[in-house]
């Protein structure tokens, strides 16, 4: 009886955040809307002390203890006994974490040689409360396995909020249902120019990686040397790098293709704006958008158009203008009341109109910083995140800056321009990748001949 | 360290050629470097028993319906084959596809049972022996069915309490039916209603809270 009884208290529930609703609904392929933060140490993992570590931090976010389940109208999180499960790394990157009917956490922590990674579906978390998760777990890892450096009681791990705080909603928090009838945002909307509404972006075309596995490729730069070539051409860091990475896109335009504009969407964490300690999703997007056959194609001209668009959508506002716009749409009586079955082909067609005006996503997730006394043990963090096509995912800690590139395609001609142009520009990358690719297989068949490509199309040549 | 001299990179690990242009590398590689475990490519076999399933009915529908026009194309009997077949596959396919939850599979059976019922009864004419006699004891046994698996499986009774409920509200849902006067043998609806009154009222009694939240959590706008 007192088992049951223990199991019914167990049984509290959530609604998914605004955010989160419509992303179960477009789950697909590739776009597992899974992400991954790993760490690598300077030291191989103990996998008895990774079990103790998260077992131990997960005691501080006790929300993430839960499945996800269908309801009429929405799916919901129930709270559930699980016990996260820690294995050595046993498949690809962002691979799916929920399946119907499946009782699984919607994370997993998993570890291969000196490194720790972090799962999430993006409904639990965002990469903020991700990132704090995980910081929690690899700061209780390393208090386990070097427990003299971690006696003194100031240099525990800092924490915002209290456990109900990281569990709540900041878009409940900070919805407000009169927020469009105030005059000035009527205003504001006059004295700007009036925007054309991008119909189409441009999108890189290719054949999809074999069996829908993400292809990563990252590369690991310094953030001083970045900085430095940031200020060379009057900037800041992130507005450089979209700006090279706006420029490694347009190297694989086709000139047809020319006149449709360049679209990076930037998530931006709302909690800059909005103070909230919550981990559950709360970003807003915005769009950078650049138009190859109005403008020109030199770096400090894009990096000038990034930066406006900047200066002009990345208030406080503009913010709450988006935020409001995405809570009305979620509080329309018809959009509530209407069935999941129905509601899912309704979300997945919006995502791919939506999807049409993005040709990227630009993602950073900042600075990661960890206790002093942790520092010494840590090589550096990494970030990826599931995508459609391809996204590049970014964080940094202390000098070591990782730039993940995800992608649905085969070919890695976007990531082989951005990193030429950084190239170009004096900054050497260290480039890692998954293998799951030709040049891997090659490797296993100990054949390390580049040729078959070029032999098909000189086949295909002589048969025309 | 290798590194490829086109693309001014370092690259990690060992590699065959360059991750971002394929050329050569040079350098030596440390596959120790290497932070991907090097993984069997997954396959994914999704839904392969579904596909089987659709082919041999598939199969069996254009069969029967050529042999029908070769041979007999007087009389359409593969109709009927046709239309059960396709009842069959709905119900392996639901089957198949809700494996993973028997409680839910046993619901899902028991509506899409009744759609089929009612659209075979319709179609022979709507005799009424779907409404007056199939729905009732569908709806009992289903119950028993329901009793059994909570006692053999020992799931927390909330696992399967939305179940029990969507069984009780059919059960006394299809009272309405009598004073319509779509049901004309009225004992089975009768006492497919008592017994469902009873539970519901003692699921009520002994998991009234249970329940309340339950159907909270699944009719959340």
């Amino acid at each position: 009886m007192g088992e049951s009884h223990n199991k019914r208290m167990n049984r509290r529930w959530s609604r998914l955040d605004n955010t989160a609703k419509i992303f179960p609904s477009t789950v697909d392929k590739t776009d597992t809307r899974v992400f991954r933060i790993s760490c690598e140490l300077k030291e191989k993992i103990d996998p008895d002390l990774l079990q103790q570590a998260v077992d131990r931090a997960v005691k501080g976010f006790p929300n993430f203890l839960c499945i996800m389940k269908k309801g009429m109208f929405w799916y919901y999180l129930e709270q559930c006994n699980l016990e996260p499960l820690v294995r050595e790394e046993y498949k690809e990157v962002c691979a799916p974490l929920y399946e119907q009917d499946r009782k699984t956490l919607l994370f997993e922590v998993t570890y291969f040689r000196n490194k720790i990674n972090l799962e999430m579906f993006h409904v639990i978390a965002d990469g903020t409360g991700g990132v704090q998760f995980f910081r929690s777990i690899v700061y209780d890892y390393l208090s386990l396995a070097h427990p003299e450096q971690f006696q003194e009681e100031q240099k525990l791990l800092d924490l915002e909020g209290s456990v109900t705080e990281r569990a709540s909603d900041g878009f409940e928090q900070y919805y407000d249902k009169s927020y469009k009838k105030k005059e000035e945002s009527a205003k504001s909307d006059e004295t700007e120019a009036p925007q054309k509404p991008l119909k189409k972006a441009y999108r890189f075309h290719g054949t999809r990686t074999e069996d829908d596995v993400l292809r990563i490729i990252d590369g690991i730069v310094s953030v001083q040397e970045v900085k430095e070539v940031a200020k060379r051409y009057h900037t800041n860091l992130t507005v450089f790098l979209i700006a090279v990475y706006i420029q490694a896109l347009h190297q694989t335009m086709r000139i047809r293709e020319m006149q449709l504009p360049v679209a990076v969407s930037i998530p931006v964490n709302l909690r800059q704006f909005f103070p909230s300690d919550t981990t559950k999703n709360f970003f807003g997007m915005m769009s950078v958008v650049y138009n190859f056959s109005e403008s020109s194609a030199e770096l400090p001209d894009i990096i000038q158009a990034v930066e406006e668009t900047f200066q002009r959508e990345l208030t406080k506002e503009k913010m709450r203008e988006r935020m409001n716009k995405m809570m009305k749409l979620e509080n329309i009586l018809v959009v509530r009341v209407a069935p999941l079955f129905l509601k899912n082909p309704v979300l997945r067609y919006a995502r791919k109109i939506s999807n049409r005006k993005e040709s990227t996503v630009f993602s950073n997730v900042g600075r990661i910083d960890m206790p002093e006394n942790c520092v010494p043990y840590i090589q550096g963090f990494d970030v990826y995140m599931s995508t459609w096509n391809v996204q590049l995912t970014l964080c940094s800690f202390g000098d070591r800056m990782q730039l993940g590139f995800t992608s649905a395609y085969e070919s890695a001609d976007i990531q082989k321009n951005f990193f030429r142009i950084l190239s170009s520009e004096g900054i050497t990358a260290q480039v890692r990748c998954n293998g799951f690719f030709q040049e891997e297989a090659d490797v296993v068949e100990k054949q390390v001949e580049d040729a078959p490509k070029p032999k098909r199309k000189r086949t295909r040549v002589k048969e025309v | 360290m290798q590194y490829c001299k086109k693309c001014g990179i370092q690259v990690v690990g060992a590699k065959s050629c360059c991750p971002l242009c394929q050329r050569e590398l040079r350098g030596e590689g440390d596959a120790v470097q290497d932070i991907y475990p090097n993984l069997p490519t997954p396959k994914y076999s999704r839904n392969v028993l579904i596909r089987f399933v659709t082919l041999i009915a598939v199969i069996i529908c254009v069969a029967c319906v050529t042999i029908n026009y070769l041979a007999t194309p007087r009389i359409w009997w593969s109709v009927f084959v046709c239309a059960g077949t396709l009842c069959a596959w709905l119900a392996i396919t639901v089957g198949i596809s809700k494996r993973r939850n028997i409680m839910k599979l046993v619901s899902y059976q028991f509506i899409l049972l009744t759609l089929l019922v009612l659209v075979w009864d319709l179609a022979m004419g709507f005799r009424g022996w779907s409404v007056n006699y199939v729905f009732p004891w569908l709806c009992l046994a289903v119950m028993g069915l329901q009793y059994i698996i909570a006692k053999t499986t020992k799931k927390p009774s909330y696992e399967y309490l939305i179940y029990l409920l969507i069984a009780n509200a059919y059960g006394i849902v299809l009272l309405v039916l009598i004073p319509l006067h779509i049901t004309t043998v009225v004992y089975p609806t009768a006492i497919c209603a008592a017994t469902n009154v009873i539970i519901l009222t003692a699921l009520l009694l002994f998991r009234g809270k249970s329940m309340k939240e339950e159907l909270s959590r699944k009719f959340h706008l």
